[in-house]
């Protein structure tokens, strides 16, 4: 059982709310201070739907680029970070569709693993393929909880979803991550 | 065995599970190896997946991300484009149009397209303003391609027309500082233009036409469209919520379809020399390109959220032809005890005094001694909870008037137990004391077993019984209270559904294990 806290604070929603108006009527300083807020956040959490991290930083900041043209359509009441983590989530999502027929490349496993250590490397090396097949809410839920300790409540928010469904992809995802890492864990060893 | 679910275990691992729950979780994974080792490996998962999914880079990578956020326009109001409010129609295609055209480079793409076009870091240029005039040094424009590529038939030589800048620019080119007429166009130092003398050189004029024909030809359609895009789309003639009639939307198409595709209407032009809009959500997320292709389109929620069922409620639509007043107890027995002439006129249904109200039949006194079973409870709770005397109330829900029994044709153990133990709990709300407490419970456990064959009373009494053990070891705490208590308490949530009832009893679990 793991009780972390979350890694990242929210804005207070005055602080945000001036932020943002001063933002809508041009200044550049407003908004770079709502995206060194939200930066780290949103760029992990790009990093964990492309494992990549160039691509990382570059929707990372196309994403912000998109938020300061398109503040003005923010919807009303809606917070700046689902809205830009929205618009991060999309772009990477279309990051990885265009990617999805590229094979991953992964090393070979060194020959001088112990075997506890190389059924690891199996799982793990299992378990970064299955990534790919989980619809992306199912990852995004995932690299919510698993990057930024969020608790259900805050994924369900982020995701514009109830906790309840929240948790619900949550455990889909690891149940078939589970699935596919008991499976390469026993071809493993009947390769071996 | 009944084993731990996924999403029970998943909660379990995230710490998002009530402590009762956590520790039913707990005890049962001390006892079943099969769910432990379940339980491991999903512990073992979740250190390989913050492996993978975790990157963490130091300050100054973010402090230099942060830097290079590009902001190219000052102002995001600034962009939107100034269009008419009598269009609206028109508004979003103008304006997709104005920042497809105008903007050098396409920003609907999303970024990583882009990279894998060219080999410059494309996401490191800042994002020129769309609607701002390239701003390259005058020296810059010799060295630009334009003299390396054979030029165009010299273009310096001769007076520039308007037709003939409509060939030779391109439409999407907008120049807000137009040149004095007479005066040769300097060469654009933008991509567009680094590529398109080329194009102009290897692609001669395919239709055959001399430069000045063309010209002609090209101005005379594209007044001939602009005159009938005007006709047809003016304002005045819009419809009462500034709709276009369709009647004249399809004689402009029909009819000036090919003139209208090949030139711009004016108040495209019109359009292109306004900066675009601001990119909105709605725009430009990329959410419906999400939709639009293969598998990893989010799909919207099909299982978990509950959408109402539209077919059964298409199927009553057409039963319901008129809805039936819905009567209330007294105006049933007023229905039933009334003449038949009484039916002509519509039986309104007023809250009628208790003087006034005709003895009920014997069927109705059945079922309101057992729907009034429920208030009682309630009271017993409150008093309960708030310590204070609600006899009044008590005696208003009593049940049993003295006839009752009278109206039964056959006596009931079970309503005779339910009466007992309803009194007993008067009593130990009244009293509060240990030993009337226990007497309570008892009484509702001596029911329990009566009350098989009404499922709603059943449910009613565990609770009861539930809550007086509880009751009884509060005031007084001792081992067996503590234990009866605790049977008690897992009788009750055995069978109890969903609600603040059953967490209340997980409460009193909590609060007893501990």
């Amino acid at each position: 059982m793991s009780a972390r806290e979350p890694r990242f604070t929210w804005l207070s929603e005055s602080e945000e709310k001036g932020l943002m108006r001063s933002s809508l009527q041009g200044n550049r300083q407003a908004f770079l201070a709502l995206a060194d807020h939200y930066v780290k956040p949103v760029y992990r959490h790009v990093f964990a739907l492309t494992r990549d991290r160039e691509a990382a930083s570059g929707i990372t900041r196309e994403s912000f680029s998109r938020a300061w043209f398109g503040l003005k359509g923010i919807p009303e009441g809606k917070r700046f970070f689902p809205w830009v983590l929205h618009l991060a989530r999309n772009l990477s999502i279309a990051y990885a569709r265009r990617h999805a027929g590229v094979a991953s490349v992964h090393p070979d496993l060194a020959a001088d693993l112990s075997e506890e250590d190389r059924e690891e490397a199996v799982v793990e090396r299992a378990i970064r393929e299955a990534i790919r097949a989980l619809r992306p809410d199912e990852q995004a839920a995932l690299a919510l909880r698993v990057v930024e300790h969020l608790p259900h409540e805050q994924i369900g928010t982020l995701l514009d979803q109830p906790s309840v469904i929240a948790l619900a992809r949550l455990s889909s995802a690891r149940g078939y991550l589970l699935q596919r890492g008991i499976e390469a864990a026993a071809k493993g060893e009947g390769t071996a | 065995m009944i084993h731990v679910t996924l999403p029970q275990l998943c909660a379990f691992l995230d710490d998002e599970l009530a402590e009762a729950s956590a520790e039913l979780v707990r005890r049962h994974l001390s006892e079943c190896l099969e769910c432990t080792e379940r339980f491991a490996r999903l512990e073992a998962q979740e250190e390989s997946l913050v492996r993978i999914l975790s990157d963490e880079p130091d300050d100054a990578f973010f402090q230099q991300l942060c830097a290079s956020i590009s902001l190219g326009q000052p102002d995001p109001v600034e962009r939107r484009v100034p269009v008419p409010e009598t269009k609206p129609t028109s508004k979003k295609d103008a304006k997709r149009k104005a920042r497809a055209k105008i903007t050098p480079e396409p920003r609907q793409k999303p970024a990583p397209e882009r990279r894998e076009v060219s080999a410059a870091p494309t996401w490191d240029e800042p994002i020129a303003p769309p609607h701002a005039e390239p701003v390259v040094p005058v020296e810059a424009a010799p060295v630009l391609p334009v003299a390396e590529t054979p030029a165009p038939p010299v273009r310096e030589e001769h007076v520039v027309g308007r037709a003939e800048r409509l060939m030779r620019e391109e439409p999407a080119v907008v120049r807000p500082e137009r040149p004095a007429r007479g005066t040769p166009v300097p060469a654009r130092p933008t991509r567009r233009s680094m590529v398109r003398p080329q194009r102009r050189a290897e692609d001669p004029s395919p239709h055959g036409l001399s430069p000045r024909a063309a010209a002609i030809v090209a101005v005379a359609c594209c007044l001939v469209a602009g005159s009938i895009a005007w006709v047809t789309l003016r304002p005045r003639d819009n419809g009462p919520n500034g709709a276009i009639p369709s009647a004249k939307v399809e004689g402009a198409t029909t009819g000036a379809t090919p003139a209208k595709a090949s030139a711009p209407t004016p108040e495209e032009l019109l359009d292109r020399s306004a900066p675009p809009a601001p990119v909105t959500e709605a725009e430009e997320a990329p959410a419906p390109q999400m939709a639009e292709s293969n598998d990893l389109a989010p799909e919207p929620e099909q299982i978990e959220v509950e959408t109402p069922d539209l077919a059964p409620r298409e199927n009553n639509v057409p039963t319901i032809e008129t809805p039936a007043p819905v009567k209330t107890e007294p105006a049933i027995a007023a229905a039933i005890a009334s003449p038949p002439q009484s039916k002509k006129k519509p039986v309104p249904t007023p809250k009628p005094t208790p003087a006034t109200t005709p003895a009920p039949p014997p069927e109705r006194l059945v079922e309101r001694a057992t729907t009034n079973f429920v208030p009682v409870r309630t009271v017993i709770s409150e008093t309960v909870i708030s310590g204070t005397d609600v006899a009044p109330a008590a005696e208003r829900d009593a049940p049993a008037p003295a006839n009752l029994s009278n109206a039964l044709t056959k006596p009931d153990p079970g309503a005779a137990a339910m009466r007992d133990a309803k009194g007993a709990s008067l009593e130990a709300a009244k009293s509060k004391t240990p030993a009337a407490f226990d007497r309570s419970s008892e009484a509702w456990e001596r029911a329990i077993p009566l009350l098989q064959s009404a499922p709603e009373q059943l449910a009613v009494a565990r609770r009861e019984w539930a809550q007086a053990r509880f009751q009884a070891w509060a005031a007084e705490p001792s081992a067996a209270r503590r234990e009866a208590a605790i049977s008690a308490a897992r009788q009750y949530l055995l069978y109890a559904p969903p609600g603040p009832e059953r967490d209340q009893a997980w409460t009193w679990l909590g609060r007893l294990k501990h």
